[in-house]
Protein backbone atom coordinates (compact mmCIF):
# COMPACT_ATOMS: atom_id res chain seq x y z
CA UNK A 1 0.00 0.00 0.00
CA UNK A 2 1.62 3.17 -1.12
CA UNK A 3 0.83 6.16 1.01
CA UNK A 4 0.32 9.12 -1.23
CA UNK A 5 0.25 12.22 0.90
CA UNK A 6 -2.40 14.71 -0.07
CA UNK A 7 -0.81 17.81 -1.51
CA UNK A 8 -0.38 20.40 1.24
CA UNK A 9 -3.06 23.08 1.10
CA UNK A 10 -1.76 26.50 0.16
CA UNK A 11 -2.28 29.49 2.41
CA UNK A 12 -5.23 30.71 0.35
CA UNK A 13 -6.97 27.38 0.70
CA UNK A 14 -6.18 27.29 4.44
CA UNK A 15 -7.63 30.74 4.80
CA UNK A 16 -10.78 29.77 2.88
CA UNK A 17 -11.38 26.73 5.08
CA UNK A 18 -10.96 28.69 8.32
CA UNK A 19 -13.01 31.66 7.13
CA UNK A 20 -15.85 29.37 6.05
CA UNK A 21 -15.72 27.68 9.43
CA UNK A 22 -15.88 31.04 11.24
CA UNK A 23 -18.87 32.06 9.14
CA UNK A 24 -20.68 28.85 10.02
CA UNK A 25 -19.87 29.48 13.69
CA UNK A 26 -21.33 32.98 13.46
CA UNK A 27 -24.46 31.70 11.77
CA UNK A 28 -24.99 28.93 14.30
CA UNK A 29 -24.43 31.12 17.34
CA UNK A 30 -26.42 34.03 18.57
CA UNK A 31 -24.49 36.63 16.61
CA UNK A 32 -27.07 37.16 13.85
CA UNK A 33 -29.71 38.09 16.39
CA UNK A 34 -27.25 40.25 18.26
CA UNK A 35 -25.69 42.08 15.33
CA UNK A 36 -28.69 42.35 12.98
CA UNK A 37 -32.00 41.89 14.79
CA UNK A 38 -31.10 43.75 17.99
CA UNK A 39 -29.74 46.90 16.26
CA UNK A 40 -32.82 47.00 14.00
CA UNK A 41 -35.18 46.74 16.97
CA UNK A 42 -33.12 49.31 18.85
CA UNK A 43 -33.16 51.66 15.85
CA UNK A 44 -36.93 51.36 15.45
CA UNK A 45 -37.45 51.87 19.18
CA UNK A 46 -35.25 54.96 19.37
CA UNK A 47 -36.88 56.48 16.28
CA UNK A 48 -40.33 56.06 17.82
CA UNK A 49 -39.26 57.28 21.25
CA UNK A 50 -37.06 60.25 20.36
CA UNK A 51 -38.17 61.54 16.96
CA UNK A 52 -40.59 64.05 18.43
CA UNK A 53 -38.39 65.13 21.35
CA UNK A 54 -35.40 65.62 19.04
CA UNK A 55 -37.46 67.54 16.51
CA UNK A 56 -38.38 69.92 19.35
CA UNK A 57 -34.64 70.21 20.01
CA UNK A 58 -34.04 71.07 16.37
CA UNK A 59 -32.61 67.74 15.18
CA UNK A 60 -33.92 65.56 12.34
CA UNK A 61 -33.43 62.24 14.09
CA UNK A 62 -33.89 60.10 10.94
CA UNK A 63 -30.67 61.69 9.62
CA UNK A 64 -28.91 61.98 13.00
CA UNK A 65 -29.47 58.50 14.42
CA UNK A 66 -28.40 55.98 11.70
CA UNK A 67 -24.64 56.70 12.01
CA UNK A 68 -24.99 56.09 15.76
CA UNK A 69 -26.75 52.77 15.19
CA UNK A 70 -24.01 51.84 12.70
CA UNK A 71 -21.31 52.50 15.32
CA UNK A 72 -23.30 50.62 17.96
CA UNK A 73 -23.63 47.69 15.57
CA UNK A 74 -19.90 47.60 14.77
CA UNK A 75 -19.23 47.47 18.53
CA UNK A 76 -21.63 44.53 18.84
CA UNK A 77 -19.91 42.73 15.95
CA UNK A 78 -16.59 43.15 17.77
CA UNK A 79 -18.06 41.92 21.06
CA UNK A 80 -19.51 38.80 19.47
CA UNK A 81 -16.08 38.16 17.90
CA UNK A 82 -14.64 38.22 21.41
CA UNK A 83 -17.26 35.73 22.53
CA UNK A 84 -16.48 33.35 19.66
CA UNK A 85 -12.70 33.64 20.07
CA UNK A 86 -12.98 32.99 23.80
CA UNK A 87 -15.02 29.89 23.02
CA UNK A 88 -12.39 28.69 20.54
CA UNK A 89 -9.60 29.34 23.04
CA UNK A 90 -11.42 27.40 25.75
CA UNK A 91 -12.38 24.47 23.56
CA UNK A 92 -8.76 24.03 22.50
CA UNK A 93 -9.39 24.79 18.84
CA UNK A 94 -6.76 27.57 18.75
CA UNK A 95 -4.22 25.24 20.34
CA UNK A 96 -5.14 22.59 17.76
CA UNK A 97 -4.59 25.09 14.94
CA UNK A 98 -1.05 25.62 16.21
CA UNK A 99 -0.15 21.98 15.68
CA UNK A 100 -1.11 22.21 12.01
CA UNK A 101 1.30 23.31 9.27
CA UNK A 102 -0.38 26.66 8.68
CA UNK A 103 0.95 30.13 8.06
CA UNK A 104 1.05 32.21 11.25
CA UNK A 105 -1.23 34.87 9.83
CA UNK A 106 -3.95 32.53 8.59
CA UNK A 107 -5.87 32.17 11.86
CA UNK A 108 -6.09 35.88 12.79
CA UNK A 109 -6.73 36.86 9.16
CA UNK A 110 -9.62 34.40 8.84
CA UNK A 111 -11.07 35.90 12.02
CA UNK A 112 -10.80 39.54 10.98
CA UNK A 113 -11.96 39.07 7.39
CA UNK A 114 -15.06 37.26 8.60
CA UNK A 115 -15.68 40.02 11.16
CA UNK A 116 -15.38 42.60 8.38
CA UNK A 117 -17.92 40.67 6.31
CA UNK A 118 -20.31 40.41 9.28
CA UNK A 119 -19.94 44.13 9.92
CA UNK A 120 -20.59 44.92 6.25
CA UNK A 121 -23.80 42.88 6.27
CA UNK A 122 -24.99 44.45 9.52
CA UNK A 123 -24.21 47.98 8.26
CA UNK A 124 -26.01 47.31 4.98
CA UNK A 125 -29.13 46.13 6.82
CA UNK A 126 -29.14 49.23 9.03
CA UNK A 127 -28.69 51.52 6.03
CA UNK A 128 -31.62 49.93 4.20
CA UNK A 129 -33.84 50.34 7.28
CA UNK A 130 -32.60 53.92 7.73
CA UNK A 131 -33.40 54.76 4.11
CA UNK A 132 -36.96 53.53 4.66
CA UNK A 133 -37.51 56.07 7.47
CA UNK A 134 -35.94 58.96 5.55
CA UNK A 135 -32.16 58.78 5.94
CA UNK A 136 -30.29 59.97 2.83
CA UNK A 137 -26.68 60.17 1.66
CA UNK A 138 -26.58 63.80 0.61
CA UNK A 139 -22.82 64.09 0.18
CA UNK A 140 -22.38 61.97 -2.92
CA UNK A 141 -21.38 58.44 -3.79
CA UNK A 142 -17.70 58.73 -2.87
CA UNK A 143 -18.58 59.91 0.64
CA UNK A 144 -21.10 57.07 0.94
CA UNK A 145 -18.39 54.55 0.05
CA UNK A 146 -16.14 56.24 2.60
CA UNK A 147 -18.94 55.86 5.16
CA UNK A 148 -19.12 52.10 4.69
CA UNK A 149 -15.33 51.66 4.61
CA UNK A 150 -14.86 53.69 7.78
CA UNK A 151 -17.63 51.78 9.57
CA UNK A 152 -16.22 48.38 8.58
CA UNK A 153 -12.67 49.53 9.42
CA UNK A 154 -13.80 50.57 12.89
CA UNK A 155 -15.48 47.18 13.37
CA UNK A 156 -12.29 45.34 12.39
CA UNK A 157 -10.11 47.43 14.71
CA UNK A 158 -12.51 46.94 17.64
CA UNK A 159 -12.70 43.24 16.81
CA UNK A 160 -8.91 43.01 16.98
CA UNK A 161 -9.03 44.53 20.47
CA UNK A 162 -11.83 42.21 21.54
CA UNK A 163 -9.96 39.24 20.06
CA UNK A 164 -6.98 40.09 22.24
CA UNK A 165 -9.27 39.99 25.28
CA UNK A 166 -11.07 36.86 24.15
CA UNK A 167 -7.85 34.90 23.62
CA UNK A 168 -6.81 35.56 27.19
CA UNK A 169 -10.23 34.81 28.67
CA UNK A 170 -11.18 31.49 30.17
CA UNK A 171 -14.94 32.01 30.20
CA UNK A 172 -16.71 33.51 27.16
CA UNK A 173 -19.79 34.47 29.21
CA UNK A 174 -17.77 36.45 31.75
CA UNK A 175 -15.69 38.37 29.26
CA UNK A 176 -18.84 39.12 27.27
CA UNK A 177 -20.70 40.51 30.31
CA UNK A 178 -17.60 42.46 31.28
CA UNK A 179 -17.52 44.05 27.83
CA UNK A 180 -21.13 45.24 28.03
CA UNK A 181 -20.16 47.79 30.69
CA UNK A 182 -17.59 49.72 28.57
CA UNK A 183 -19.94 49.23 25.62
CA UNK A 184 -22.76 50.94 27.51
CA UNK A 185 -20.58 53.83 28.66
CA UNK A 186 -18.69 54.37 25.39
CA UNK A 187 -21.76 54.30 23.15
CA UNK A 188 -23.88 56.55 25.36
CA UNK A 189 -21.29 59.04 26.62
CA UNK A 190 -20.62 60.18 23.07
CA UNK A 191 -22.35 62.24 20.41
CA UNK A 192 -24.15 59.09 19.22
CA UNK A 193 -27.63 59.78 20.58
CA UNK A 194 -27.64 63.46 21.50
CA UNK A 195 -25.42 66.41 20.49
CA UNK A 196 -22.60 67.39 22.82
CA UNK A 197 -24.42 70.46 24.19
CA UNK A 198 -27.10 68.24 25.75
CA UNK A 199 -24.55 66.81 28.21
CA UNK A 200 -23.75 68.40 31.59
CA UNK A 201 -20.98 70.98 31.15
CA UNK A 202 -18.34 69.04 33.09
CA UNK A 203 -18.90 65.95 30.95
CA UNK A 204 -18.69 67.71 27.59
CA UNK A 205 -14.86 67.54 27.30
CA UNK A 206 -15.05 63.77 27.85
CA UNK A 207 -17.73 63.46 25.18
CA UNK A 208 -15.62 65.51 22.76
CA UNK A 209 -12.48 63.34 23.01
CA UNK A 210 -14.30 60.00 22.90
CA UNK A 211 -13.26 57.79 19.95
CA UNK A 212 -16.92 56.86 19.58
CA UNK A 213 -17.83 60.54 19.15
CA UNK A 214 -15.07 60.90 16.56
CA UNK A 215 -16.40 57.90 14.67
CA UNK A 216 -20.06 59.01 14.80
CA UNK A 217 -19.19 62.60 13.82
CA UNK A 218 -17.13 61.37 10.86
CA UNK A 219 -19.95 59.09 9.68
CA UNK A 220 -22.40 61.99 9.98
CA UNK A 221 -20.09 64.17 7.92
CA UNK A 222 -19.73 61.47 5.26
CA UNK A 223 -23.48 60.93 5.04
CA UNK A 224 -24.66 64.52 5.26
CA UNK A 225 -22.12 67.33 4.85
CA UNK A 226 -19.42 65.59 2.84
CA UNK A 227 -15.88 64.68 3.90
CA UNK A 228 -14.73 67.65 5.96
CA UNK A 229 -12.41 68.15 8.94
CA UNK A 230 -14.75 65.99 11.08
CA UNK A 231 -13.30 62.90 9.39
CA UNK A 232 -9.71 63.46 10.56
CA UNK A 233 -10.17 62.66 14.30
CA UNK A 234 -11.84 59.39 13.32
CA UNK A 235 -8.97 58.45 11.03
CA UNK A 236 -6.38 59.31 13.69
CA UNK A 237 -8.27 57.24 16.27
CA UNK A 238 -8.64 54.40 13.78
CA UNK A 239 -4.91 54.33 13.10
CA UNK A 240 -3.96 54.61 16.77
CA UNK A 241 -6.40 51.90 17.85
CA UNK A 242 -5.35 49.68 14.93
CA UNK A 243 -1.74 49.84 16.10
CA UNK A 244 -2.63 49.32 19.75
CA UNK A 245 -5.17 46.54 19.29
CA UNK A 246 -3.24 44.90 16.46
CA UNK A 247 -0.19 44.68 18.71
CA UNK A 248 -2.29 43.41 21.64
CA UNK A 249 -4.01 40.79 19.48
CA UNK A 250 -0.74 39.55 18.01
CA UNK A 251 0.75 39.32 21.49
CA UNK A 252 -2.09 37.37 23.05
CA UNK A 253 -2.24 35.13 20.01
CA UNK A 254 1.44 34.24 20.42
CA UNK A 255 0.92 33.64 24.12
CA UNK A 256 -2.23 31.57 23.92
CA UNK A 257 -0.80 28.13 23.90
CA UNK B 1 -37.95 20.12 58.12
CA UNK B 2 -40.80 22.35 57.04
CA UNK B 3 -41.29 23.47 53.45
CA UNK B 4 -40.46 26.99 54.54
CA UNK B 5 -37.14 25.94 56.06
CA UNK B 6 -36.31 23.97 52.94
CA UNK B 7 -37.21 26.89 50.69
CA UNK B 8 -35.07 29.30 52.69
CA UNK B 9 -32.18 26.84 52.45
CA UNK B 10 -32.47 26.92 48.66
CA UNK B 11 -32.83 30.71 48.68
CA UNK B 12 -29.67 30.97 50.77
CA UNK B 13 -27.84 28.65 48.40
CA UNK B 14 -28.81 30.73 45.38
CA UNK B 15 -27.79 33.98 47.07
CA UNK B 16 -24.44 32.49 48.15
CA UNK B 17 -23.80 31.32 44.62
CA UNK B 18 -24.64 34.82 43.37
CA UNK B 19 -22.27 36.50 45.85
CA UNK B 20 -19.46 34.03 45.18
CA UNK B 21 -19.15 34.68 41.44
CA UNK B 22 -17.21 37.97 41.41
CA UNK B 23 -17.48 38.82 37.68
CA UNK B 24 -21.23 38.28 37.62
CA UNK B 25 -21.57 40.10 40.92
CA UNK B 26 -19.72 43.21 39.73
CA UNK B 27 -21.80 43.16 36.57
CA UNK B 28 -25.08 42.81 38.49
CA UNK B 29 -24.34 45.85 40.65
CA UNK B 30 -22.41 47.97 38.16
CA UNK B 31 -24.81 47.67 35.24
CA UNK B 32 -27.83 49.44 36.79
CA UNK B 33 -25.62 52.13 38.33
CA UNK B 34 -23.92 52.83 34.99
CA UNK B 35 -27.28 52.69 33.21
CA UNK B 36 -28.66 55.31 35.60
CA UNK B 37 -25.62 57.60 35.31
CA UNK B 38 -25.37 57.41 31.51
CA UNK B 39 -29.08 57.87 30.76
CA UNK B 40 -29.21 60.74 33.26
CA UNK B 41 -26.26 62.46 31.56
CA UNK B 42 -27.32 61.74 27.99
CA UNK B 43 -31.07 62.36 28.03
CA UNK B 44 -31.57 64.49 31.16
CA UNK B 45 -31.50 67.78 29.35
CA UNK B 46 -33.58 66.87 26.32
CA UNK B 47 -36.18 64.65 28.01
CA UNK B 48 -36.38 66.65 31.24
CA UNK B 49 -37.00 69.77 29.15
CA UNK B 50 -33.90 71.44 30.54
CA UNK B 51 -34.41 70.13 34.09
CA UNK B 52 -32.31 67.04 34.85
CA UNK B 53 -33.78 66.57 38.34
CA UNK B 54 -37.23 66.37 36.84
CA UNK B 55 -36.02 63.54 34.59
CA UNK B 56 -34.31 61.80 37.52
CA UNK B 57 -37.63 61.54 39.41
CA UNK B 58 -38.87 59.14 36.71
CA UNK B 59 -35.63 57.64 35.41
CA UNK B 60 -34.39 56.42 38.82
CA UNK B 61 -37.53 54.31 39.51
CA UNK B 62 -37.35 52.86 35.99
CA UNK B 63 -33.69 51.87 36.33
CA UNK B 64 -34.34 50.41 39.79
CA UNK B 65 -37.12 48.28 38.27
CA UNK B 66 -34.98 47.25 35.31
CA UNK B 67 -32.60 45.46 37.68
CA UNK B 68 -35.39 42.89 38.11
CA UNK B 69 -35.59 42.32 34.36
CA UNK B 70 -31.88 42.34 33.62
CA UNK B 71 -31.19 39.83 36.40
CA UNK B 72 -33.71 37.36 34.98
CA UNK B 73 -31.39 35.79 32.35
CA UNK B 74 -28.81 34.58 34.85
CA UNK B 75 -31.58 33.38 37.12
CA UNK B 76 -33.20 31.45 34.26
CA UNK B 77 -29.85 29.87 33.38
CA UNK B 78 -29.37 28.96 37.04
CA UNK B 79 -32.70 27.16 37.12
CA UNK B 80 -31.91 25.43 33.83
CA UNK B 81 -28.70 24.11 35.38
CA UNK B 82 -30.61 22.93 38.47
CA UNK B 83 -33.02 21.02 36.25
CA UNK B 84 -30.50 19.43 33.91
CA UNK B 85 -27.31 19.39 35.96
CA UNK B 86 -28.40 16.66 38.33
CA UNK B 87 -29.58 18.69 41.31
CA UNK B 88 -33.23 17.87 40.78
CA UNK B 89 -32.47 14.17 40.37
CA UNK B 90 -30.47 14.20 43.58
CA UNK B 91 -33.29 15.94 45.42
CA UNK B 92 -35.75 13.25 44.38
CA UNK B 93 -33.84 10.76 46.53
CA UNK B 94 -34.24 13.03 49.54
CA UNK B 95 -37.28 14.01 51.61
CA UNK B 96 -37.53 17.42 49.95
CA UNK B 97 -41.00 18.80 49.44
CA UNK B 98 -42.01 19.55 45.88
CA UNK B 99 -42.01 23.27 45.35
CA UNK B 100 -39.32 24.05 47.92
CA UNK B 101 -36.72 24.46 45.17
CA UNK B 102 -38.97 26.81 43.19
CA UNK B 103 -40.00 28.80 46.26
CA UNK B 104 -36.32 29.14 47.17
CA UNK B 105 -35.49 30.39 43.67
CA UNK B 106 -38.22 33.01 43.82
CA UNK B 107 -37.29 34.15 47.33
CA UNK B 108 -33.59 34.36 46.45
CA UNK B 109 -34.34 36.31 43.26
CA UNK B 110 -36.59 38.80 45.03
CA UNK B 111 -34.02 39.37 47.77
CA UNK B 112 -31.29 39.93 45.19
CA UNK B 113 -33.48 42.32 43.19
CA UNK B 114 -34.36 44.35 46.30
CA UNK B 115 -30.68 44.54 47.31
CA UNK B 116 -29.56 45.81 43.90
CA UNK B 117 -32.59 48.11 43.80
CA UNK B 118 -31.62 49.65 47.14
CA UNK B 119 -28.04 50.23 45.94
CA UNK B 120 -29.27 51.85 42.73
CA UNK B 121 -31.69 54.02 44.71
CA UNK B 122 -28.80 55.17 46.93
CA UNK B 123 -26.79 56.21 43.88
CA UNK B 124 -29.85 58.06 42.57
CA UNK B 125 -30.08 59.88 45.92
CA UNK B 126 -26.48 61.04 45.47
CA UNK B 127 -27.63 62.62 42.20
CA UNK B 128 -30.55 64.31 43.96
CA UNK B 129 -33.37 61.75 43.97
CA UNK B 130 -35.57 62.25 47.08
CA UNK B 131 -38.40 60.54 49.00
CA UNK B 132 -40.88 63.36 49.56
CA UNK B 133 -43.85 61.30 50.77
CA UNK B 134 -42.59 60.11 54.14
CA UNK B 135 -41.18 56.91 55.59
CA UNK B 136 -44.25 54.76 55.00
CA UNK B 137 -44.19 55.60 51.29
CA UNK B 138 -40.49 54.70 51.20
CA UNK B 139 -41.37 51.27 52.62
CA UNK B 140 -44.06 50.98 49.98
CA UNK B 141 -41.40 51.87 47.37
CA UNK B 142 -39.35 48.85 48.40
CA UNK B 143 -42.48 46.68 48.51
CA UNK B 144 -43.33 47.59 44.89
CA UNK B 145 -39.76 46.68 43.84
CA UNK B 146 -40.21 43.30 45.54
CA UNK B 147 -43.61 42.83 43.89
CA UNK B 148 -42.17 43.64 40.47
CA UNK B 149 -39.22 41.34 41.22
CA UNK B 150 -41.69 38.55 41.95
CA UNK B 151 -43.00 38.78 38.39
CA UNK B 152 -39.53 38.57 36.87
CA UNK B 153 -38.58 35.69 39.17
CA UNK B 154 -41.62 33.81 37.82
CA UNK B 155 -40.65 34.71 34.23
CA UNK B 156 -37.14 33.38 34.89
CA UNK B 157 -38.61 30.06 36.17
CA UNK B 158 -40.80 29.83 33.08
CA UNK B 159 -37.89 30.45 30.68
CA UNK B 160 -35.46 28.28 32.64
CA UNK B 161 -37.82 25.30 32.66
CA UNK B 162 -38.70 25.54 28.98
CA UNK B 163 -36.93 24.68 25.75
CA UNK B 164 -33.76 26.59 25.03
CA UNK B 165 -30.16 26.30 26.15
CA UNK B 166 -27.71 28.47 28.06
CA UNK B 167 -26.76 30.30 24.86
CA UNK B 168 -30.21 31.21 23.64
CA UNK B 169 -31.88 31.98 26.99
CA UNK B 170 -30.22 35.30 27.92
CA UNK B 171 -30.88 37.20 24.66
CA UNK B 172 -34.47 35.93 24.58
CA UNK B 173 -35.01 37.79 27.87
CA UNK B 174 -32.74 40.85 27.54
CA UNK B 175 -34.08 41.71 24.07
CA UNK B 176 -37.73 42.14 25.10
CA UNK B 177 -36.66 43.68 28.43
CA UNK B 178 -34.65 46.35 26.59
CA UNK B 179 -37.61 47.19 24.37
CA UNK B 180 -39.96 47.40 27.37
CA UNK B 181 -37.42 49.69 29.07
CA UNK B 182 -37.30 52.05 26.06
CA UNK B 183 -41.07 52.01 25.52
CA UNK B 184 -41.89 53.06 29.07
CA UNK B 185 -43.13 56.25 30.64
CA UNK B 186 -40.03 56.37 32.83
CA UNK B 187 -37.68 56.70 29.86
CA UNK B 188 -39.53 59.54 28.12
CA UNK B 189 -42.94 61.06 28.90
CA UNK B 190 -45.93 59.32 27.32
CA UNK B 191 -46.81 62.52 25.42
CA UNK B 192 -43.55 62.31 23.43
CA UNK B 193 -44.60 59.00 21.83
CA UNK B 194 -46.70 58.86 18.64
CA UNK B 195 -50.40 58.66 19.53
CA UNK B 196 -50.80 55.09 18.24
CA UNK B 197 -48.10 53.79 20.60
CA UNK B 198 -49.27 55.70 23.67
CA UNK B 199 -51.77 53.08 24.93
CA UNK B 200 -49.04 50.42 24.67
CA UNK B 201 -46.64 52.64 26.58
CA UNK B 202 -49.24 53.26 29.29
CA UNK B 203 -49.97 49.53 29.68
CA UNK B 204 -46.29 48.51 29.73
CA UNK B 205 -45.55 46.83 33.10
CA UNK B 206 -42.45 49.02 33.42
CA UNK B 207 -44.62 52.13 33.01
CA UNK B 208 -47.25 51.22 35.61
CA UNK B 209 -44.62 50.13 38.14
CA UNK B 210 -42.61 53.29 37.45
CA UNK B 211 -45.73 55.42 38.05
CA UNK B 212 -46.26 53.58 41.34
CA UNK B 213 -42.67 54.26 42.44
CA UNK B 214 -42.87 57.91 41.33
CA UNK B 215 -46.07 58.30 43.38
CA UNK B 216 -44.32 56.81 46.41
CA UNK B 217 -41.20 59.01 46.08
CA UNK B 218 -41.67 62.34 44.29
CA UNK B 219 -45.45 62.25 44.60
CA UNK B 220 -48.46 61.53 42.41
CA UNK B 221 -51.14 58.85 42.05
CA UNK B 222 -50.31 55.67 43.96
CA UNK B 223 -53.38 53.43 44.26
CA UNK B 224 -54.17 52.94 40.57
CA UNK B 225 -50.59 52.27 39.39
CA UNK B 226 -49.99 49.91 42.33
CA UNK B 227 -53.15 47.96 41.43
CA UNK B 228 -52.07 47.89 37.77
CA UNK B 229 -48.65 46.60 38.81
CA UNK B 230 -50.30 43.96 40.98
CA UNK B 231 -52.48 42.94 38.04
CA UNK B 232 -49.38 42.39 35.89
CA UNK B 233 -47.67 40.43 38.66
CA UNK B 234 -50.67 38.22 39.35
CA UNK B 235 -51.57 37.81 35.68
CA UNK B 236 -48.26 37.35 33.87
CA UNK B 237 -46.30 36.16 36.90
CA UNK B 238 -49.07 33.73 37.83
CA UNK B 239 -49.22 32.18 34.37
CA UNK B 240 -45.44 31.83 34.19
CA UNK B 241 -45.36 30.25 37.63
CA UNK B 242 -48.13 27.77 36.80
CA UNK B 243 -46.41 26.70 33.59
CA UNK B 244 -43.09 26.36 35.42
CA UNK B 245 -44.74 24.31 38.17
CA UNK B 246 -46.30 21.96 35.63
CA UNK B 247 -43.01 21.51 33.79
CA UNK B 248 -41.22 20.93 37.08
CA UNK B 249 -43.78 18.36 38.16
CA UNK B 250 -43.45 16.56 34.84
CA UNK B 251 -39.66 16.66 35.09
CA UNK B 252 -39.65 15.18 38.59
CA UNK B 253 -42.36 12.60 37.86
CA UNK B 254 -40.67 10.90 34.93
Amino acid sequence: MSATAAPAAGPVQQFAVLAARNLRQARAGRSVGLTVVFPLAFFAGFMVVFRRLMADYGIAYEQFLPPAIVVQTTALVAMSACYMVAGDARSGLIARYRTLPMGAAVVPLARLVVDAARAAVAVAVILVAATVVGFRFTAGAAAAVGFVLLAVGFAVVLAAGCTALGLGARDPEHVYSALTLPYLVLTTVSTAFVPVDAFPGWLQPVVRVSPFSAQVDALRALSTDGADEAVWPALVWLLALALLFGFAAARSFRRSR
Amino acid sequence: MSTLAQASLFAGRNLRRFFRAPPALVYAFAFPVLLLLTQYAVFGRIVGDGDRQHYLERLAPLVVLSTAAFGAPSSAVGFLRDLHGGLVDRLRTMPVRPGALLAGRVAGDVLRIVLIGLLTTSVAMLLGFRFRQGALAAVGFVAVIALFGLMWAAIALWRGSGPGDEQSLPPSLTGPATLLFIFSSGFVPVSAFPEVVQPVVRANPFSVATEALVGLSAGGPVLVPVLQTAAWVVGLGGICLLVALRRYARRTAS
